[in-house]
């Protein structure tokens, strides 16, 4: 598997995760709890790549 | 008559009817029916069962959905005309046999082509009509877990070759899906197209005998059509018909309950994903490519197949990887017994062989040659007198056989899974060897036994009731 970054939805506020080269492209993510596309700097992660591939964090 | 889900369906349903449950009650395709599959296994339990009455993406009841198909190796063995309790190596053995022996699909018209009964084209396609399953909570979507054809385009690897393989497709829209595939024959497939700016047609075939999609599950050569490995593993040819969009030398399976037909569109891509894998997690989101589907065809009073994936309905779809292995194994030591890749390994990432070992060497070069199948990290290689379907057997047999310094080896910079969750960005992984056969030519212990002769004297029956 390729290297993962958590993601927090920034209307459902639920985490997921995406390969982080997603990052890097300009695609949406899509939030699978809510439905929603939304761009990388719409999301209310902060320090991603260091803060959120804590297992404690996965709901 | 042909072979195909409903006749298999009926023979398990007599054969086997402690394995076989119908479900009346309606039952919505979001997340409840797994709920109910996994109260099944949470109590050890792996029937098939035919829900009569599932909810499909719009809310309307009254759909019938298969699942389990492949939870049991005794339904694998009835689906080669065996007796339910041939499912060890017998299956295999047999599975093997019959991929030796392929055979030619038959062309036959549309008006012969149950599939065919209903034609849903363009702009009437919707496929929230249809029960498309959500499995597990960080499931992007509803998704189809399925096997799909592509054939190779003239200027391919192998021109007009059928592919079939399976492949994630997630619900996007009314006419569209996502796909995920690994590097293996469709991506290369698609990428052909794709380097032409050209869309790649596919089918989705929901609801075939079992055996087309243990088919599916093998890998065979490129220049392979694997609608003859199918027609092998049947034993009868699979019948064919053109397809409804995709030109008339596309051919779909005139059987199947469901062909979707589609494009693969070039040059887009969306996330797609998370997605509840066979190796029991989610794989992560990830760019990747969407279909859009042009026709619906289905027979009347359709099933709907589908694979409870990361349980054990996939891990003995791991039986065509198994026969892919023992083939590989028997060319290397021709003394092969069995093979088996077992359900705590996902059915893909360990691989139990048991041999007859003659000569000095023999388990290293049996163990090398399953490996050069890429998913296996893990390969244990047994004498004849274990049995490699009891997984304690077979770790009774490392824990009392193997001196670490001596019989276990690393091999490093394998190619593996994509899926698997330890491996890294270069998809390369690490192997372990281990050879728990008995020295050859030195006396070893033997196991212990209480004597036949009063085994054969004292019947449990007569002092236990």
């Amino acid at each position: 598997m390729a290297d993962i970054v958590y993601i927090i939805c920034p209307n459902c506020h639920k985490q997921f995760y995406a390969e982080s080269i997603m990052r890097k492209t300009s695609s949406k993510f899509h939030c699978p709890y809510c439905d929603l596309y939304f761009f990388e700097k719409e999301t209310t992660n902060k320090g991603r790549d260091s803060d959120v591939k804590e297992p404690k964090r996965i709901p | 008559m042909s072979k195909n889900l409903r006749e298999f369906l009926n023979k398990i349903k007599d054969t086997i009817p402690s394995g076989y449950l119908e479900v009346d009650k309606e039952i919505d395709a979001k997340f409840e029916l797994c709920a109910l599959l996994q109260h099944l296994e949470n109590e050890k339990r792996f029937p098939t069962v035919v829900f009569k009455n599932v909810r499909n993406l719009k809310g309307d009841g009254g759909h019938a959905v298969v699942s389990n198909l492949f939870a049991t190796r005794e339904n694998l063995a009835i689906a080669v005309d065996l007796p339910k309790e041939k499912w060890r190596g017998e299956l295999t053995q047999e599975v093997y046999r019959r991929i030796k022996n392929p055979v030619i699909p038959k062309v036959v018209g549309e008006n012969e082509a149950p599939v065919k009964s209903n034609k849903i084209i363009g702009d009437d396609v919707d496929i929230r009509n249809l029960p498309i399953i959500r499995h597990h909570e960080m499931d992007a979507a509803p998704y189809f877990t399925m096997a799909i054809v592509a054939k190779h385009p003239e200027w391919g690897i192998a021109p007009g070759i059928h592919n079939v393989s399976f492949h994630r497709m997630q619900y996007k829209s009314p006419r569209e899906t996502g796909i995920h595939m690994s590097p293996l024959h469709t991506w290369h497939i698609f990428r052909s197209y794709e380097e032409r700016n050209l869309p790649c047609p596919i089918a989705l075939i929901i609801g075939h005998h079992p055996m087309f999609y243990v088919g599916a599950n093998m890998n065979p050569a490129a220049g392979v059509s694997e609608y003859d490995l199918v027609g092998g593993l049947l034993g009868e040819p699979l019948r064919v018909t053109p397809s409804t969009t995709l030109g008339s030398d596309f051919l779909i399976p005139a059987d199947a309950e469901f062909v979707i037909e589609g494009e693969i569109l070039p040059n887009i891509r969306e996330a797609e994903a998370p997605f509840g894998e066979w190796t029991r997690y989610y794989g992560p989101q990830r760019d990747n490519p969407k279909i859009k589907i042009k026709a619906i065809n289905h027979k009347r009073d359709p099933i709907f197949l589908n694979v409870f994936i990361g349980h054990r309905d996939s891990d003995y779809l791991g039986l065509g990887w198994e026969c892919t292995v023992f083939k590989r194994v028997e060319e290397a030591v021709p003394t092969l017994h069995e093979v088996y890749l077992p359900p705590s390994a996902c059915g893909g990432y360990h691989a139990y062989i048991k041999i007859m070992k003659t000569v000095h060497g023999q388990p290293i070069n049996a163990a090398l040659a399953a490996l050069t199948w890429g998913f296996l990290k893990l390969v244990v290689v047994v004498d004849e007198d274990i049995d490699i379907f009891d997984e304690e057997q077979v770790w009774w047999a490392v824990a009392t056989r193997v001196q670490a310094g001596k019989q276990v080896q690393i091999l490093k910079g394998i190619r593996g899974s994509i899926l698997d969750p330890s491996i890294g960005e270069t998809v390369e992984h690490d192997a372990v060897i281990i050879d728990a056969t008995k020295p050859l030519g030195l006396p070893f212990e033997e196991k212990i036994r209480v004597p036949k002769e009063y085994m054969d004297k004292i019947k449990l029956r007569d002092f236990i009731e």
